[in-house]
C-alpha cells in the first residue's frame, strides 16, 4: 500500500470539530499556564546551567524542569531496553525527542542548531558538524562514539520529522551503520484527548513547538522499546535500515512508507509554491491556462499583458474582446524586438524585396510589436526604390461595417492587379492599348 | 471555438487590411463566411514570376488557430511545390507529425503562433525558391531542374494570363 506524503504530516495545529470548543474554553487558563510555566522554566534552565556537569543535581533540577514543562515521559517494554548500546534509533516526532529519551535514558544528539557549548550540552546536544555533509559527521560521530565515557548518541534514521500518527518514513542507512548494534525505540507524543493541539506541525520553528508545548496541560512521551538490532552477515545497509523500520513501526502500530527526507522538502517547497500563487494571481495554473487560450487568437501579445489583464476579467473571451476592442492600456513600450509579424530568418530574400519600394503607403503601425518592421520598411525602399508603382495593398482604415471591409477589399485588389499589370508593362516595354499615353 | 477563430481570423484581417506585406492581399471573399478567403500574391520581384498575380483561397477550419487552414491557388500554376489542381506543398500548412509526403524535414511548422501573413510570405519564397525536392508537380520539377528556359517560357506565360495581357 502507498501512502501519499501529505498523509505524513499534520498541516494544521489546531484539531477541527467539538475539541476546538473546548480549546476555545481553555485558552485563557492555557496562556496564564503558559506564563507561569516560562518564567519558571526560565529560572529552572538558569540553574541547570550553571551546576556543574554530570551531576545529580543538575540532573534532578532538569528534570523538574521538563515536568514544569508538561513533558512526561513513559517507557515500554523495558525489558528490550539494552543500555550497552552505543546508538540509539527512534522515530522523530518534535525537536524535543531528545531530551524526552534523555530523562530516562542519558544521550547525545548531532546538534543542528549553531549553538554555543554550555547551552548545547544542557539540551543534549553535542556538535558533529552536521552542516559540513555527511561525510564529516559520520566521522565525528564515530570518534565520539570511541570514548566510551560519552553519552550514547540517540539518532534519528527518518532524518524529519512526521506526525507519528500513520506512517514511518523511510530509514536512512547511514545512522544504524555507525557502531555495531543500535538500540531501537519508538516514539509516540500524545497531549490530552480533548486538546488535542498538534505537538508539531509542518514547517513550524521549535519556538512555535515549544510555546504550545508550555500552553498545553501535559505532552505525553511514551518510549517503546523494540530492542537491540544488528546488521546480518547477508544484509545489506538499506535492507537493514528497512528492518529496522518495519520493526519500529509495529511496535508504534505504524505503517511504513518509502517517502524520504528529500521527498518530504520536495513536498514543502511546492506547499510553499502553492501558497505563493495562491497569494498572486499572476502565477496562478489557472491563470497562466486562460492566457495560453488568449494568445492562441492574439499571438502577437505578451503573455504577461495578457494575465494582466485576465486577472481582472477572469474570462477569455472578455480579454480577448478587451485586447481588440482596445480597451488594455499599453505598456510602457520596452526597446525589445517583440515577435514581429515576420520573422526575416524564415523568409528569403526574395521576399523582403518584394515588400521594398513604398515611400508612399507606409501604414500607421497600430502597435509596438508593428514598429519595427515599419522601419525595416523604411530602409528597404531606401534602398531600391527604382519601381515607380506601388505594390502595397495597405487600407488606410479598417471599415467598421462588413459592406465597408468589402467594399475596401474589392477596391485594393482590383488596385493591385492594375499596379501589377502597370508595372509589367512598363518593364517589358509592351504597347498594349489604354495603357501608354 | 469558431468564436475563438472567428475572433482570432477578425484580428488577422484588420493587420492584413492596415499593415500588409508588400504585394500581398487577403481577406474573406464574403464576410458572410469568414472562414473562406481569397488572397492575391504578386510574384516575387526578380523571378520568372515577376508581376503576376496570383489568387488563391484559404479555407480556415472552425479550431483554427489550432489547425492550419488549406491553401489553392484558384488559377493555372506550374510549379515544383504546386499540385496540378492548385493546392500548394509547404510545410507551414501542415502541423507536426501531420506529414502527408513523408519528405518534410523539421522546417517550419503549423503552430497557433503562425499567421495568413507568414503562410503568404512562405508562398512567396516558394515562389521564388522552388523546393525541388519536395514535389508536388514532377513535370514541373524537373523542368525546373533541367529545362530552366522552357520554365520560365511557362510562367511568363502564366504571368501573362493572370494579367489578362495578350500571350506575346
Amino acid at each position: 500500500m502507498t501512502i501519499p506524503i501529505e498523509a505524513l504530516y499534520t498541516n494544521s495545529r489546531f484539531p477541527s470539530g467539538p475539541s476546538l470548543f473546548f480549546l476555545l474554553l481553555y485558552t485563557p487558563l492555557g496562556i496564564v499556564i503558559f506564563i507561569i510555566r516560562l518564567f519558571i522554566s526560565l529560572q529552572l534552565f538558569l540553574a541547570a546551567a550553571v551546576l556543574p556537569h554530570n551531576t545529580v543535581v543538575r540532573s534532578v533540577v532538569l528534570r523538574v524542569l521538563y515536568s514544569v514543562m508538561g513533558l512526561v515521559v513513559r517507557e515500554e517494554c523495558r525489558k528490550n531496553r539494552d543500555d550497552t548500546c552505543r546508538v540509539i534509533g527512534t522515530n522523530h516526532i518534535t525537536p524535543f525527542d531528545h531530551l524526552a529519551v534523555s530523562i530516562v535514558l542519558p544521550c547525545v544528539t548531532p546538534s543542528v542548531y549553531d549553538l554555543p557549548g554550555a547551552l548545547s550540552s544542557l539540551l543534549c546536544y553535542q556538535d558533529l558538524g552536521v552542516t559540513q555533509g555527511r561525510e564529516i559527521l559520520r566521522a565525528n560521530a564515530r570518534n565520539y562514539l570511541s570514548n566510551p565515557n560519552n553519552p550514547p548518541l540517540l539518532l534519528h534514521p527518518e532524518g524529519a520529522t512526521t506526525s507519528g500518527k500513520l506512517a514511518l518514513m523511510k530509514y536512512g542507512s547511514w545512522a544504524l551503520e555507525l557502531n555495531g548494534s543500535v538500540l531501537v525505540a519508538g516514539i509516540r507524543v500524545r497531549r490530552l484527548p480533548i486538546l488535542p493541539v498538534a505537538p508539531s506541525v509542518l514547517g513550524a520553528s521549535w519556538a512555535a513547538d515549544l510555546c504550545f508545548m508550555l500552553f498545553s496541560p501535559v505532552t505525553l512521551f511514551t518510549i517503546k522499546y523494540v530492542g537491540k538490532m544488528s546488521r546480518k552477515e547477508s544484509e545489506s545497509a538499506e535492507e537493514f535500515g528497512v528492518r529496522v523500520q518495519a520493526a519500529t513501526a509495529s511496535a508504534l502500530q505504524l505503517h511504513t512508507s518509502n517517502h524520504t527526507v528529500a521527498d518530504k522538502v520536495e513536498y514543502m517547497k511546492r506547499l510553499a509554491r502553492e501558497a505563493a500563487a495562491a497569494s498572486n494571481p499572476m502565477l496562478s495554473p489557472q491563470v497562466h491556462r486562460m492566457a495560453q487560450q488568449v494568445q492562441e487568437v492574439l499571438p502577437h501579445i505578451s503573455l504577461d499583458r495578457i494575465k494582466r489583464d485576465l486577472v481582472h476579467t477572469q474570462n477569455v473571451d472578455l480579454t480577448i474582446t478587451n485586447f481588440l476592442e482596445g480597451n488594455v492600456p499599453e505598456p510602457v513600450p520596452e526597446p525589445q524586438p517583440a515577435p514581429s509579424r515576420v520573422d526575416p530568418a524564415r523568409v528569403s530574400p526574395q521576399s523582403s524585396d518584394l515588400r521594398s519600394s513604398s515611400p508612399t503607403a507606409t501604414p500607421l503601425p497600430s502597435a509596438s510589436a508593428e514598429v519595427k518592421s515599419t522601419v525595416d520598411r523604411g530602409e528597404a525602399s531606401d534602398r531600391r526604390s527604382h519601381s515607380a508603382v506601388s505594390m502595397s495593398t495597405a487600407a488606410k482604415s479598417f471599415g467598421k461595417s462588413a459592406s465597408e471591409r468589402m467594399t475596401s477589399f474589392e477596391t485594393r485588389k482590383a488596385q493591385l492587379i492594375e499596379n501589377a499589370r502597370r508595372r509589367y508593362i512598363e518593364k517589358h516595354g509592351l504597347t498594349v492599348p489604354g495603357y501608354n499615353c | 471555438m469558431a468564436g475563438r477563430a472567428l475572433k482570432r481570423l477578425m484580428t488577422e484581417y484588420k493587420q492584413l487590411t492596415l499593415n500588409p506585406p508588400e504585394g500581398i492581399i487577403a481577406g474573406p471573399t464574403n464576410e458572410e463566411n469568414f472562414f473562406e478567403w481569397e488572397a492575391l500574391i504578386v510574384g516575387p520581384e526578380g523571378t520568372c514570376f515577376e508581376c503576376g498575380v496570383f489568387p488563391a483561397k484559404l479555407i480556415f477550419p472552425p479550431d483554427y488557430p489550432l489547425s492550419p487552414p488549406k491553401m489553392q491557388f484558384t488559377c493555372e500554376m506550374f510549379h515544383p511545390n504546386i499540385y496540378s489542381d492548385g493546392r500548394v506543398c509547404i510545410s507551414i500548412l501542415h502541423a507536426p507529425g501531420d506529414d502527408p509526403m513523408g519528405y518534410e524535414t523539421s522546417a517550419e511548422r503549423w503552430s497557433p503562433v503562425q499567421s495568413v501573413e507568414k503562410i503568404l510570405l512562405s508562398v512567396v519564397s516558394m515562389l521564388a525558391e522552388p523546393n525541388d525536392e519536395s514535389s508536388a508537380n514532377v513535370d514541373a520539377a524537373k523542368m525546373w531542374r533541367d529545362d530552366r528556359d522552357q520554365f520560365n517560357k511557362i510562367a511568363e506565360r502564366l504571368v501573362r494570363k493572370t494579367l489578362n495581357l495578350p500571350h506575346s
